[in-house]
């Protein structure tokens, strides 16, 4: 049972059947005739339906949503003939259609409500002069695009789609609008309004009682099992702190090989707590040449150092000292007076090798 | 007592003698040095080289330069020892008559007998030269002869293989260097050894070399003076016998060549001999150098004409002696680190 069929009757309910148009018709007739109110024939002489028809336009009335009492007329029905006026108005009333309307209960926001026009008039098919557009229908509606489509009997159907766009805070009683639909021969269906009720998203009052509050606690999110993703993290995340630490040490390593392998930072190890004219410091810098040159280098075989070592070159002055005065020591007079400091000299190669290594 | 002034007169004769065999000698320098050390450490030389390089000729500037007389002999496969020491003949009375050799004719003047292509030479004629090396005596006519201002320059043909004598490892020791003459490279001296005539007529060229610069008769006595005044410091003793034990076990002292075994490469390192030899050498060239002490690189100067014919390789790397050697003493040089 429709729920809306037993609401109660609105003060200014819209006709929605072609039949009620008839009889407002006559009745809005007889009351001109009676009282000469032309202002009152005006009104009703030129209903929004008719003027549609007339245009071949689809029409719609501005409060056609309002809710609307209970009505018998069948959705599905399928002709108009049992129509219970008995004068109708040829020229301003258009046939009813066809109409396959959409179910009138159960519908909430965001629901679309389908109705289906026969397109047949007089048993004839018929192409729609135009279709209404797509725009919204009060607070309630939105019309949406209208489409042919056919049937597996090969009937042509006009869909028209209504969608609700708004939540009642109560259950209400609605109405598709009435409108007309017009044929390219200036003839003119008329779709009869057809209500449907709408329910609240949310009931207005809770109930207060027990669990009923007005909103539920969150449920729970499914628990799973962690241990094989914990696993999992633990084996990658330590595989990777492995790889981090092993690239780490090489890192270090490598520095620290380069460090202790450079022949003049070796040499400057070896020099410590020795004195400058200790023998011992001045073969230390011959091992660093040595080493840097790759073969025994002496005075005659110099050439071969800064070939090898050409970042040397700064310094040659000093390193062609040093040999001379290191020949003298080791191998004439002894240590000249004027001898250089083989510290000072062994640091500043080591800022030139640790410069040329990077 | 020699005083140094006498060191530095000889010293400028010695470089005297050295610019007038250039005269004669281009594109030959280190040669030039080389013979001119050997002179002064009075030792004998092993010339192996090119043919038509000009040995003879950088000999016979050194003779003239130096005074005294030159003597050449050519070595062939039927040269006898005893045709060094005299030759007979039939005069023009029909009388036989024995005549001096070429190694007695000068008496004690010969200082430079040069000996072409000895390994043609049979090993009694070599031993008999090398006999005259060390000693610097020959007994001939029951008597002794010396010539103690003599210098043997003996030429090794290495081309020719045929009908050839090898010197012995032994009569190579007695060289105190064996020298490479090789044909000069320099663009600029090639051209002016062909073009230019005056190298074209050896005795006209020679014309060009002062005589006598030096007194021959004093060169062991300098020789001796040098010897005695050029000193050795403890570092460069170690570094001299640190040579001679590469010498020995060069895989010692990471001494490597490609594609040698060098376990198995030698048989026997430089002899003492070679070593003095080489000191001598060293200190000739210091002395040559203003210096009356011995630094590395003198020993360096002479370590490849020193070292090379030193040392003994074993049979299957002998055959590839002229390449190995090389290696091995450039090796040697680069790894034997000094002072230490």
């Amino acid at each position: 049972m429709n729920p809306l069929s037993r609401g109660p009757l609105p003060a200014h309910g819209r006709r929605s059947a072609g039949v009620s148009v008839v009889l407002s018709a006559l009745f809005a007739a007889a009351l001109l005739l009676q009282a000469g109110a032309s202002q009152a024939q005006a009104d009703v002489a030129v209903p929004p339906s008719v003027d549609a028809a007339a245009s071949g336009m689809a029409g719609t009335t501005p409060d056609a949503t309002q809710a609307t009492e209970p009505t018998d007329a069948q959705a599905t029905q399928a002709a108009p003939a049992d129509a219970p006026a008995t004068t109708p108005e040829p020229v301003i009333a258009a046939p009813p259609a066809v109409v396959q309307q959409p179910r009138a209960f159960g519908h909430v926001l965001g629901d679309v409500l389908t109705q289906r026009v026969r397109l047949s008039h007089d048993g004839r098919e018929f192409e729609p002069a135009a279709l209404p557009p797509p725009q919204r229908l009060g607070v309630w509606l939105e019309r949406q695009t209208g489409r042919i489509e056919r049937d597996a009997d090969g009937r042509r159907w006009l869909v028209m789609s209504y969608q609700i766009i708004n939540a009642p805070q109560s259950l209400i009683a609605l109405t598709l609008p009435e409108w007309t639909l017009g044929t390219t021969d200036g003839r003119a269906l008329s779709v009869a309004s057809w209500p449907f009720s709408i329910a609240p998203l949310t009931p207005r009052n809770t109930f207060a009682q027990g669990a009923l509050d007005a909103l539920q606690p969150d449920r729970d999110a499914p628990v799973i099992a962690t241990a094989p993703i914990e696993r999992r993290i633990m084996l990658w995340g330590g595989l990777c702190i492995a790889t981090l630490l092993g690239w780490a040490l090489w890192w270090v390593w490598r520095d620290w090989r380069a460090r202790h392998n450079r022949p003049f930072a070796r040499a400057l190890q070896d020099m410590r707590g020795r004195a400058d004219t200790a023998p011992e410091s001045w073969q230390a810098l011959h091992l660093a040449f040595d080493r840097t040159a790759g073969r025994s280098t002496q005075s005659a075989s110099l050439h071969r150092l800064f070939e090898r070592a050409p970042h040397l070159e700064a310094r040659r002055a000093d390193i062609e000292r040093f040999y001379t005065q290191s020949a003298e020591f080791f191998f004439g007079t002894g240590l000249p007076a004027d001898a250089l400091s083989v510290r000072a000299l062994a640091k500043q190669l080591r800022a030139l090798e640790k410069r040329h290594e990077r | 007592m020699t005083t140094e002034e006498q060191l530095q007169d000889w010293r400028n004769a010695a470089l005297r003698v050295e610019s007038e065999v250039r005269k004669a000698v281009i594109g030959q320098d280190n040669m030039v040095r080389l013979i001119n050390v050997a002179l002064f450490a009075r030792g004998h030389v092993l010339l192996e080289g090119d043919v038509g390089v000009g040995k003879t000729t950088i000999l016979r500037a050194f003779a003239r330069a130096v005074g005294g007389d030159f003597e050449r002999v050519e070595g062939t496969v039927d040269l006898m020892p005893n045709d060094l020491v005299y030759h007979t003949y039939v005069d023009g009375e029909g009388k036989p008559r024995i005549e001096p050799g070429p190694l007695l004719r000068h008496g004690e003047r010969l200082t430079t007998f040069f000996f072409n292509e000895i390994n043609r030479a049979r090993p009694q004629v070599q031993s008999l030269l090398l006999r005259a090396m060390a000693e610097r005596t020959v007994s001939a006519f029951n008597r002794e002869y010396s010539f103690p201002h003599m210098t043997v320059f003996a030429d090794r043909n290495k081309v020719e293989k045929e009908e050839t004598f090898e010197l012995a490892s032994a009569a190579r020791d007695r060289f105190m260097f064996e020298l490479r003459m090789e044909t000069p490279r320099d663009p600029a001296v090639r051209r002016a050894l062909v073009f230019n005539p005056d190298f074209h007529d050896v005795d006209e060229l020679l014309q060009q070399v002062a005589p006598d610069v030096v007194d021959w008769q004093s060169l062991n006595r300098i020789a001796s003076a040098i010897q005695r005044t050029v000193t050795a410091s403890e570092s460069l003793e170690r570094y001299v016998m640190d040579l001679w034990d590469a010498s020995q076990n060069p895989s010692a002292f990471d001494v490597r060549i490609d594609g040698v075994d060098m376990k198995k490469l030698i048989l026997a390192g430089a002899s003492p001999r070679g070593m003095m030899a080489m000191l001598r050498a060293a200190r000739v060239v210091a002395w040559m150098a203003g210096r009356t002490h011995l630094v590395p690189d003198d020993v360096q100067a002479i370590l490849p004409s020193t070292l090379g014919h030193r040392v003994f390789f074993t049979p299957v790397y002998e055959m590839r002696r002229a390449q190995i050697a090389d290696a091995l003493v450039a090796q040697i040089m680069e790894k034997v680190a000094t002072p230490r």
